[in-house]
């Protein structure tokens, strides 16, 4: 076996055993399309997003969420894809249809939900690379990745510091005022309504952790001129995910799987 | 200096892979864009993260969902499923408290009015936007989504906007009470 055939397999099998966690936890929170779709939703929300647009003009949507044998064909398929691509790895086709349906997973979810949610992103993107038979395109696919990694967090840090909000002392007290209020409404003797009281009574903590967070993101500026701390990388990557969590409650575990473009190549070459 | 280039992702895609040089520059100038014109059409999406300056609340908008007489939280909901119930019902609601208007309606207008014909506008129009008939069909949704997994031995589900306000010890305060709608099923 090759050795460029030795880190495609390996990567695979990591890519798509995220996948399969990522699509085991939708299925547990009730949120695979058959499940949202007994009755179907009736609203949507395209924004004024034009790929949303199209995709309602098409009809395709429509006719997936109002036909539950569809359903359940497309959410069948969706678990099965990264199933086979386990029994099969070197069948490109498999990788394509998997691209297809998490992305129309994903384009639907939001259409139907309300609200636009990038956490899927990660999926969608890593899952290309592994389209083309070429080793070479691969690697060159695999690294464009690892700058759009590196491009989701700079832009983050560059859009704070530019409204000049990264450096406002209140910001992310107001956030979190917006962000958990219906917590602190539903359950507000729970220990997560302690520790945002605690949070919110402590304003300076939270002005500490928005420039930590704006830091955190910064850093992967370094990224697109060395690869020597890709390891860092991917630890403040990790970091992000549990705080935004801990402090937000945001579950961004999904963009997890873009971690796996920070790890160096002598990883990806044992077998 | 050659060596220095070789060095610049870019430059080694295009002299390896014309095509996917292409690709690469395509993607980057639709990103440019999309960034400039301050809006997303995926695949290419804005990452703000939370840095839209946000200012102090002094009061707040909470939901309260009861199923059967008993309160749901939604709060307790796992991930997936509290984020897609909050951001549709608040959608719902922004409907709602809009008279049953639907605001994309406006941006279609003013993208296609008078430049496609009567009949293709009401297709398009009727695609993008929610009318009525739906509207009035989310509760419904709503009801048998979250009671699915329950014991409800009456089927109907009340929603409510709490208008609330932070104590000084951050506890919340409710201030008044609008019930959103009243769903019994038949």
């Amino acid at each position: 076996m090759q050795q460029s055939e030795v880190e495609y397999l390996k990567k695979s099998k990591f890519v798509f055993g995220f996948a399969l966690a990522v699509l085991a936890y939708h299925f547990f929170t009730n949120t695979f399309l058959s499940q949202i779709a007994s009755p179907p939703p009736p609203l949507v929300f395209p924004s004024i997003d034009n790929t949303y647009w199209l995709l309602l003009l098409s009809g395709i949507p429509q006719l997936i969420i109002n036909n539950s044998f569809l359903l359940t064909i497309f959410d069948i398929s969706l678990i099965s894809l990264p199933l086979l691509i386990f029994v099969y790895p070197s069948k490109r086709l498999l990788y394509v249809f998997f691209s297809a349906f998490i992305t129309l997973y994903f384009l639907v979810f939001n259409l139907y939900s309300g609200h636009h949610f990038h956490g899927l992103v990660g999926l969608i993107l890593i899952s290309i690379p592994f389209w083309v038979k070429n080793s070479a395109r691969f690697d060159m696919l695999w690294k464009a990745i690892r700058y759009y990694t590196l491009f989701i967090f700079t832009s983050a840090a560059i859009w704070k510091i530019a409204r000049g909000t990264a450096f406002d002392f209140n910001h992310l007290h107001n956030i979190l005022q917006h962000q958990h209020a219906q917590l602190l409404f539903d359950n507000p003797e729970g220990w997560c309504a302690s520790f945002v009281r605690w949070l919110l009574m402590h304003p300076t903590v939270c002005f500490g952790l928005m420039l930590s967070a704006v830091a955190t993101q910064a850093s992967f500026t370094v990224g697109f001129f060395t690869k020597q701390i890709d390891y860092v990388l991917l630890a403040l990557l990790l970091s992000f995910v549990v705080f935004n969590y801990l402090v937000m409650n945001i579950v961004s575990s999904e963009l997890l799987v873009l971690g796996l473009t920070l790890l160096p190549e002598n990883f990806w070459e044992k077998e | 200096m050659l060596e220095k280039k070789r060095k610049i992702f870019l430059l080694d895609v295009l002299q390896k892979d014309k095509l996917l040089f292409v690709v690469f520059i395509l993607f980057v100038i639709g990103q440019v864009f999309f960034t400039y014109k301050g809006v997303e059409t995926f695949p290419f999406l804005h990452y703000g993260m939370y840095s839209t300056p946000v200012a102090k609340p002094d009061t707040l908008e909470v939901t309260e969902l009861k199923v059967d007489s008993r309160g749901v939280a939604i709060s307790s909901l796992p991930d997936a499923q509290k984020a897609f119930v909050e951001s549709s019902f608040n959608w719902y609601k922004s409907i709602l408290q809009n008279n049953y208007y639907d605001s994309t309606e406006k941006v279609v207008r003013q993208r296609f009015k008078g430049r496609l014909q009567e009949a293709k506008y009401a297709t398009v129009l009727s695609a993008i936007t929610n009318d009525s008939a739906a509207i009035t069909k989310y509760p419904k949704w709503l009801f048998q989504y979250i009671a699915d997994m329950r014991l409800v031995q009456n089927a109907n589900m009340e929603a409510s906007t709490m208008k609330v306000q932070y104590k000084k010890d951050f506890s919340l305060d409710t201030i008044s009470s609008t019930q959103v709608f009243y769903y019994a099923a038949e």
